[in-house]
């Protein structure tokens, strides 16, 4: 069941099912990890409101149709404490829907890919891509609601 | 001696009496001609007055521009977003060149303003309508969107994530294809696992962690 509004409004189109790694009972590393399309490419991606736009894994950005590369200049994000150069594209994202009522959400969102080919997860951000929605985690049934 | 009466509006100073159909700004016919020579000598003592004015606050401005551009520049040079910030803020954009605006958003971009960024391609795009470059920054920096609402459900992931909760750990540090729940392949480089799968409907990629 998707989540309402005391007055019975929607706050939520569709909600996805997460996951935290497995094997690892250090909180520290417990991490939101949703399915999500990114170009066309089915892949998952893990929800960092710490983070600004969506980082893309350098090797998914390889395979997939990112189309011309966006130059505003060296661009320089901290990823997990680090500083990494990389260059901006504007992407298609699709979270998907499990829900028996939900709805999948398409979003255009601002991705950040890499410089370095160092093997890195995808993150969703807040800035330029998270903040376009609303959301919502429940931990305990491991839902994620988006709308 | 001039014709007053061909003074019908400073514009067409030229034109036939009648000709013109603006009202006269001035009545002129009662002035002698001494009188009306000396009106249009303090017009033009006035006119040139205006436009020394007009002169001095453009170069004026135009040195404010350039001033407050290169200290958004040092603030950018030694990383103070606080002092850049409060820049963008006193900026007056509207006298702002495209090139200019160019090199502010790449500034932003450079110290990790996005949202500074954003908000100089915005007004950029605004001043600068037709400036192919401004309005790519404007695109690319504006704030995500939702394409369409209520599309429905067209593949339901949770078969997947469910593999990935139990059988994640094994396959730690490489990638893997899952459809509805099975495995249909592994390995450490994505692009050679993509291309090992020809059907790739509804099939996920993604590390194992």
């Amino acid at each position: 069941m998707l989540l309402q509004f005391t007055d019975q409004t929607q706050f939520a189109s569709g909600a996805a099912s997460f996951y935290n790694p497995p094997g690892s009972d250090d909180l520290s590393k417990a991490r939101i990890t949703v399915a999500v399309e990114i170009g066309g490419l089915i892949t998952t991606a893990i929800v960092d409101t710490g983070q600004l736009y969506m980082v893309l894994s350098p090797e998914l950005a390889d395979v997939i149709p990112l189309g011309r590369v966006e130059d505003v200049g060296p661009t320089e994000l901290p990823i997990e404490g680090e500083l990494v150069s990389g260059r901006l594209h504007r992407v298609d994202l699709t979270l998907f829907n499990a829900d028996a009522d939900g709805d999948d959400l398409p979003l255009e969102v601002l991705a950040f890919v890499p410089d370095s080919k160092e093997p890195r997860p995808s993150f969703l951000g807040l800035t330029s891509c998270l903040d376009a929605i609303r959301f919502a985690v429940d931990a305990n049934s491991e839902r994620f609601y988006f709308g | 001696m001039p014709n007053p009466q061909k003074i019908e509006c400073n514009e067409h100073l030229d034109q036939p009496a009648g000709r013109c159909r603006r009202r006269p700004l001035v009545d002129v016919s009662y002035l002698t001609s001494r009188d009306f020579a000396l009106r249009v000598f303090m017009q033009a003592k006035q006119y040139q007055a205006d436009r020394r004015k007009s002169q001095l606050w453009l170069a004026y401005s135009a040195k404010r521009k350039q001033v407050a551009l290169a200290s958004l520049e040092e603030a950018a040079r030694s990383r103070d977003s606080q002092e850049f910030l409060v820049g963008v803020r006193q900026m007056n954009w509207e006298q702002v060149e495209a090139k200019d605006f160019s090199r502010a958003i790449k500034s932003a971009m450079r110290i990790g303003l996005p949202l500074a960024a954003r908000h100089i391609s915005s007004f950029g795009a605004q001043y600068h309508p037709h400036n192919p470059e401004i309005r790519d920054y404007a695109r690319l920096l504006a704030p995500a969107s939702a394409k369409v609402i209520n599309r429905p459900a067209t593949s339901d992931q949770s078969p997947n994530i469910a593999w990935l909760k139990i059988h994640g750990a094994e396959y730690k540090g490489l990638w893997v294809a899952l459809k509805d729940g099975r495995l249909l392949g592994a390995d450490h480089a994505l692009k050679s696992l993509v291309e090992k799968i020809a059907d790739r409907t509804g099939v996920m990629f993604t590390p194992a962690y």
